[in-house]
């Protein structure tokens, strides 16, 4: 069906191509055919004109030697010459100044010409002739002699209608042979295309990593393919993404579910006492738990991350939210002997979904409290800031470009910054940029010694939930010295 | 109370109808969403447990079908579909409450009698549970007489364990109620608050009321 579709787009192009190509070939050789008629003609024109003058010339010095004086000896000339240009219908006629005939020669076409009335030469077309006339005065004032020489047009007529005879032919080749040149440029202009989109529809989603051919002439197709192979590439990187995520979801589901089975098997293997199925039966259910809470987890960030179905979003006090996530975890980190300091500003409106928010804030609670010794601080402040500067996040995938949508209404309201501050046990540098991979867990060796560990996906679902909020999360941290957490997001207008 | 129990999966109904009928509650168990709605509108349950996909009516079908027959049964809704707009497509349709699967048994009692409550009387004002006494208008807890000072957090933790004394209450459902909070992290946040309000109710007094009930929660029970 969309194969059919593109041949059919491919075919009207080229049936586009060859038609502007016929046409162009078309109009060009029809103005260069009535150009060059037009010159031709003119040029004709041109000469015929130059030899009736020289003609007349020849006559007037004739004349002057001859008339009237010897009037039959120069009529003879006349006569003789008239019958040595018969063939061009050359004719030559005499007239008094009232414009009646005094001689003509003896093929001269019937009288009908300009009356003549002043001194000088004439040139035009009269009656199919072309006719140079020329008047002098005579020896008695007021009185004038025209001499009118004549020269058929027929000649050049019949040139010209052979030079349109050989022109249409001309043109009818051109035309008959543009639609095939049309058609062959069309091909060659379209055969590239058809490739690329033949090889653009064979893609296939596990085969991205294929890119399409370039020909290495860096032309617009080129060009095109090179773009084409940027988002493929693009592509390749999030589907591989994806499928990490999916076999490692998967292989941490497997852990607890590992736990379950193999508890289940040993306390089958012979009787036991009530307290011992008892035992066996709460391990059970905590297994079951964090399997939950696994699951929760994954649903949370595709929840987060679907751009299908974005999560409904209300007008809320973040400040609120941080003083509930403060309250919240202030009882356990003075247990463990740790100080949670709070600088929370009295307000600051965010258009957020509450759930998701909330699970930002107690994410990074959680982990500074988490990752603090005794005896440490837990900085947890949110302020408003002018811009969200430093916004290099070394997480910027496609998902980033999928999600980062900043808040349309947002603008001019600024930004509020919240920061989760703790003189932990800190990240070595090089662990750094891949918190925020899903799964990913810094030295799992520190973890087990600072308590349970997570789940390794609180830090990707903080940041998914701030992209999708058109925020930004940082985090920077040193080994030994504690980490600092950066979720910026824009504000609300009230 | 009278159930209805709504559910085609075979061991979540099983296990569904044990432990109610083990809670004391009279419970009738049926698969099919066609012989839920039949039942439920000649039968007069006290509240239906519905699972939202059932092989032949969806879930939401049978309530609204329910409430178009005119029936007030209180349906609480059991379902693996956790997105927000599932929860208010279920409420809209007439369901009192709404629960995803995979859910804590004790949660589902406590709502159980939560929605019976909700039929039947109105909240008092002071809430009495063998010695202890909490008065929510003076925010005054007294055990044996004796004035017992406690923190806002720790006042409505007790509050919400005193009013589902003798249940499992979760820790999940703690949160919820204390924070708004569906938190599930790594840092135990409620455990804290337990062990100081257990020093504060318990401490001087022979006999422990706040229980932890090991892989579900805790529960305040006397006697």
């Amino acid at each position: 069906m969309r194969s059919g579709l593109v041949s059919r787009l491919a075919g009207s192009f080229r049936l586009r191509l060859i038609m502007w190509n016929a046409l162009g070939v078309a109009v060009v050789g029809l103005a260069t055919t009535i150009a060059l008629r037009f010159l031709v003609s003119a040029a004709l024109l041109a000469d015929l004109d130059a030899v009736l003058k020289q003609d007349a010339q020849e006559i007037l010095l004739d004349m002057q030697a001859k008339y009237p004086e010897q009037a039959q000896a120069f009529f003879g000339d006349m006569e003789r010459k008239a019958q040595a240009h018969e063939l061009f219908g050359w004719y030559v006629r005499l007239i008094d100044h009232r414009g009646r005939q005094i001689w003509a020669n003896s093929n001269s076409p019937p009288q009908s010409a300009w009356t003549p009335n002043e001194v000088g030469m004439r040139i035009g077309d009269k009656n199919g002739y072309r006719v140079v006339q020329f008047s002098f005065p005579q020896a008695d004032p007021g009185q004038l002699t025209t001499v009118r020489i004549g020269s058929s047009l027929g000649p050049m007529e019949r040139a010209m209608s052979r030079f349109d005879r050989v022109a249409f032919l001309i043109s009818l080749a051109v035309l008959s042979v543009s639609p095939a040149i049309g058609y062959w440029l069309g091909n060659s202009m379209i055969r590239p295309l058809t490739d690329l989109t033949r090889r653009a529809d064979e893609l296939q989603p596990h085969r991205l990593a294929t890119p399409l051919p370039l020909r290495g002439v860096g032309d617009e197709l080129d060009q095109l393919s090179q773009t084409i192979n940027r988002l493929l590439e693009r592509l390749a990187r999030y589907v591989n993404e994806r499928q990490d995520y999916l076999s490692n979801a998967a292989h941490e589901l497997r852990t607890p579910l590992a736990a379950l089975r193999s508890t289940i098997e040993v306390t089958l293997d012979r009787d036991r006492s009530a307290a011992e199925y008892q035992e066996v039966l709460v391990r059970l259910m905590e297994e079951c738990e964090s399997l939950e809470s696994l699951i929760r987890q994954l649903l949370l960030l595709a929840e987060s991350e679907s751009p299908r179905h974005p999560v409904a979003r209300a007008t809320l006090d973040w400040c609120a939210v941080a003083r509930t996530a403060a309250a919240m975890f202030e009882a356990a980190a003075e247990v463990k002997g740790v100080r949670l300091e709070t600088d929370i500003a009295p307000q600051l409106l965010v258009k957020a979904n509450a759930p998701h928010l909330r699970q930002v804030v107690n994410n990074l609670l959680d982990n500074a409290v988490k990752y603090t010794p005794a005896g440490g601080r837990v900085g947890l402040s949110l302020r408003p800031i002018a811009t969200p500067a430093g916004s290099s996040d070394p997480q910027s995938g496609i998902g980033r470009e999928v999600q980062d949508k900043p808040a349309q209404d947002s603008h001019g309201s600024g930004w509020g910054e919240l920061t989760v501050q703790d003189t932990g046990i800190g990240i070595d540098g090089p662990d750094v940029p891949r918190v925020f991979e899903r799964f990913f867990r810094a030295d799992r060796a520190r973890q087990k010694e600072s308590g349970p560990g997570g789940s390794g996906l609180g830090l990707s679902i903080c940041q998914a939930i701030v992209l999708a909020h058109g925020g930004t999360i940082e985090l920077r941290s040193r080994l030994g010295e504690g980490t600092t957490v950066a979720v910026r997001l824009p504000l609300s207008v009230s | 109370m009278m159930l209805l129990v709504v559910e085609d999966d075979p061991g979540l109904g099983k296990s569904l109808t044990q432990g109610l009928t083990e809670a004391g509650h009279d419970c009738t168990w049926v698969r099919s969403g066609a012989d839920g709605l039949r039942l439920a509108a000649t039968r007069p349950f006290d509240v239906v447990l519905l699972d939202l996909m059932l092989p032949d009516l969806a879930g939401l079908e049978v309530v609204r079908g329910l409430r178009a027959a005119g029936s007030r049964t209180a349906v609480i809704m059991l379902t693996a579909l956790g997105a927000v707009e599932d929860r208010v497509a279920g409420l809209e349709a007439g369901a009192d409450d709404y629960m995803v699967k995979p859910f804590a048994f004790a949660e589902l009692l406590a709502r159980l009698t939560a929605v019976g409550r909700r039929a039947l009387t109105r909240p008092s004002s002071a809430v009495t549970v063998g010695p202890l006494r909490l008065d929510l208008t003076n925010r005054r807890v007294t055990r044996e007489e004796r004035d017992i000072d406690l923190t806002p957090t720790e006042f409505s933790l007790l509050e919400f364990l005193m009013r589902y004394a003798g249940q499992v209450v979760t820790r999940k459902m703690l949160c919820e109620h204390l924070w708004d909070a569906d938190w599930e992290g790594v840092t135990n946040v409620i455990e804290v608050h337990i062990n100081r309000l257990r020093s504060k109710v318990d401490k001087g007094f022979a006999e422990p009321l706040i229980q932890t009930v090991r892989g579900r929660g805790y529960a305040l029970r006397t006697g």
